[in-house]
């Protein structure tokens, strides 16, 4: 697992490192600092059926002016994953190990008060839902004033002008006016907006972005998505973007780490999980999503049955019991993350890795419902 | 019977106008939702339309309506030519066998006190198809075709997860062999790697039983997976309707082309590269719909004649429909361009 950590940031430049076809012009913010580390953190939920192992030995570091995507399934262990960076995972779940340095603070070492004082400020969450976010019975203005007061002791005129001007970053028209609206009152995409408004208040470090387009169509989707992009171009704060979109994975991330019942099975720069997916898992999840370029009625690729029950996860790969490569190997011992040997930064736990080309065979082996 | 090019489904002119509520006094001046407004859709035997839209659009009131299960304000609907609304509630509950639902929520559709073989049974009781005697046999041969195992028979929904739950409303839906089947975002609550084993067993199912599907749904990914033809709506009205390949290939309608581009690529090499129409604002009220084209307050391209005339549904060229002013003209050809 140390050499995870270790490895030397081979996609320092953004967006601009992705790949011969990147476009020009994008300013570069990946300056190579390590803002988040997460080592080998654990985190349980004690059940009626059992011990659930919702995170399960989990690392990866964030550098400044990235965005690293946290990708899965439902049940995966993503969102658990950054609900335990704030030290919020709900009831009846806990930390159960691994350490998480945050700007060179350990977060599970220090007190409650100081990590209240982070939390919102210097490390920051935009949730999944808006709407059950926002207090109903608050208007924006008073949730950004309220933040505003608490970390900067901003008050009164100066506060407002604060806040008009952070509705105004996140595109939000007529900003002033709409300080005084209810969540109620205003649209999914409004809502979302104000959300980012309140994450960015303190100008933090880094930015947990959990589904922060599921609720929204697609074309508010497109335009949050910008936003954060631009917002992370202008600030250089770090991005984790969790999400269950490999096309947002695509278009919005630098790299990538892929979880499957608690784990990171493979974790690699963007361009190249894409071209070259090792785990198959990440080889099978890639063949699945639909995409515009490949219309044909009845083309699939599936991966079968579901995945097992977090109380009752066999011995060895999560993975093996859906997996066609599976071995005696796979179903008795556990692979931990290693390098690929490639541009060292790509790293995967399987015994069978899927090869170089094989992603495309996948694909082509995918069966025809309807010639 | 009709021929073999006459359609199964004929939505003609369909209208659902909502009251709202609590507006006026003694019901004047009281504001309508035009949820569906004239909507037309033709469905031939053993084919797919695919019904894509954002949230409001009225593809779902639409797909309900088609069963009357949301109520018609205006429009006929028919079933292998005849009208629906000519029944005699004998003739409706004859024709209600023949066509059916998935919802969307496979949590929310199936009653939890039920056990699966009291859910997919139902209908057969219902319609009073089979002997009593031999219904379970049917029902344990409805589970097989949807890939359930025999022994989910005296278990409850919640013990299934949320694909095995859609695979029971599946089995529910062809449980009366119906003719056509109205599937509302069948895989939109489900992972992507469930949705592709959900969506190929629509497909088998299809094949084997020759269905007909209206497949509602917002992600035009998975629509051009499973449709022969597609409608695009916006705000009631259908404002696209062309073939898979045609829509795919060369949208006509300004909003057909932003949200083909809103669609995110699952590849980094083309999301770099390709640029995207990225609208501006959100879809308005369907309260209170812009004038002229609906679509005029977000459309990069509209003119003053835009927000005045509504558009109507025309021929752009062979089989490919646009509600656009500017359809078919050099303004109107497919702009990738912000």
């Amino acid at each position: 697992m140390t050499s995870l950590r270790d490895s030397a940031p081979t996609n320092s430049a953004g967006k601009d490192a992705r790949g011969p076809a990147s476009a020009s012009g994008r300013s570069s913010f990946g300056t190579g600092e390590t803002v988040l580390d997460v080592r080998d953190l654990r985190v349980v939920f004690e059940t009626r059926r059992g011990r659930a192992r919702a995170v399960d030995g989990v690392t990866f570091a964030l550098r400044a002016g990235e965005t690293l995507g946290l990708v899965g399934e439902s049940g995966c262990g993503k969102t658990v994953t950054a609900l335990s960076l704030l030290r919020s995972v709900p009831d009846p779940g806990r930390i159960d190990g691994g350490s998480i340095t945050f700007d060179g603070l350990d977060l599970m070492r220090i007190s409650e008060g100081q990590m209240a004082r982070l939390r919102g400020s210097r490390l920051a969450l935009i949730p999944q839902d808006p709407l059950t976010a926002l207090n109903p019975v608050m208007t924006a203005g008073a949730h950004l004033t309220e933040v505003l007061g608490v970390h900067l002791g901003l008050t009164g005129a100066a506060a407002i002008t604060r806040a008009t001007d952070l509705m105004d970053r996140v595109g939000i028209p007529e900003p002033r006016k709409r300080l005084d609206s209810y969540p109620h009152q205003l649209s999914g995409g409004m809502r979302q907006r104000v959300m980012i408004a309140l994450a960015i208040a303190c100008n933090p470090h880094v930015l947990i972005a959990d589904e922060p387009t599921t609720a929204l169509d697609a074309t508010v989707q497109a335009q949050i998505l910008e936003l954060l992009d631009e917002l992370k171009r202008e600030t250089g704060m770090a991005l984790l973007l969790i999400t269950h979109n490999l096309g947002i994975v695509a278009g919005h991330c630098d790299r990538v780490a892929v979880m499957y019942c608690g784990r990171v099975v493979e974790t690699a720069p963007v361009g190249e999980i894409f071209a070259h997916p090792h785990h198959r898992y990440t080889a099978g999840l890639l063949a699945c999503v639909p995409r515009l370029d490949r219309q044909e009625k009845g083309v699939f690729f599936t991966i079968p049955g579901t995945p097992p029950e977090l109380t009752a996860l066999p011995p060895g790969c999560a993975f093996a019991s859906r997996c066609e490569a599976a071995t005696d190997q796979c179903r008795l011992d556990r692979p931990d993350l290693q390098g690929t040997g490639g541009t060292g930064a790509h790293f995967m736990a399987c015994w069978h890795p899927a090869g170089v080309g094989e992603a495309t065979a996948a694909r082509a082996a995918s069966t025809r419902a309807r010639g | 019977m009709s021929g073999s090019t006459a359609p199964l489904i004929d939505v003609q002119d369909l209208r659902v106008h909502f009251r709202l509520p609590g507006q006026g006094w003694f019901g004047r001046g009281k504001l309508s939702v035009r949820a569906v407004d004239g909507v037309s859709i033709a469905i031939r035997r053993g084919q797919t339309v695919g019904l894509v839209g954002e949230s409001g659009c009225g593809k779902s009131t639409t797909g309900r309506a088609i069963l009357r299960l949301a109520p018609i304000t205006g429009g006929r609907v028919s079933l292998d030519g005849t009208d629906l609304a000519g029944l005699s509630s004998d003739a409706m509950r004859r024709a209600r066998r023949r066509m059916q639902i998935v919802f969307q929520d496979p949590f929310a559709s199936l009653n939890p006190r039920h056990t699966v073989e009291q859910i997919v049974s139902e209908p057969l009781r219902v319609h009073d198809l089979r002997r009593p005697a031999e219904r379970l046999g049917r029902v344990r041969e409805l589970l097989e075709l949807v890939g359930l195992p025999a022994s989910s028979l005296g278990r409850y929904p919640h013990e299934f997860s949320g694909g095995q739950r859609q695979r029971i409303g599946i089995a529910r839906a062809i449980a009366t062999e119906p003719d056509f089947i109205v599937l509302d975002e069948p895989v939109s609550a489900l992972d992507v790697s469930i949705q592709a084993q959900i969506l190929r067993l629509l497909l088998d199912l299809q094949m084997q039983f020759g269905l007909t599907y209206l497949f509602i749904a917002h992600d035009l990914a998975v629509v051009g997976q499973m449709s022969d033809e597609v409608c695009v709506m916006y705000l009631g009205r259908i404002v696209e309707r062309a073939s898979r390949e045609a829509l795919y290939s060369s949208p006509q309608h300004p909003y057909t082309q932003a949200l083909l581009s809103a669609v995110p690529y699952p590849d980094p090499v083309i999301e770099a590269t390709r640029r995207r129409v990225i609208l501006t604002g959100e879809v308005p009220s369907p309260v209170a719909p812009p004038p002229g084209c609906h679509f005029h307050t977000r459309c990069p391209i509209a003119l003053d004649r835009c927000r005045v005339e509504v558009p109507a549904l025309r021929e752009v060229s062979d089989g490919r429909f646009a509600a656009c002013h500017l359809a078919g003209s050099v303004l109107g050809a497919p702009a990738e361009a912000r």
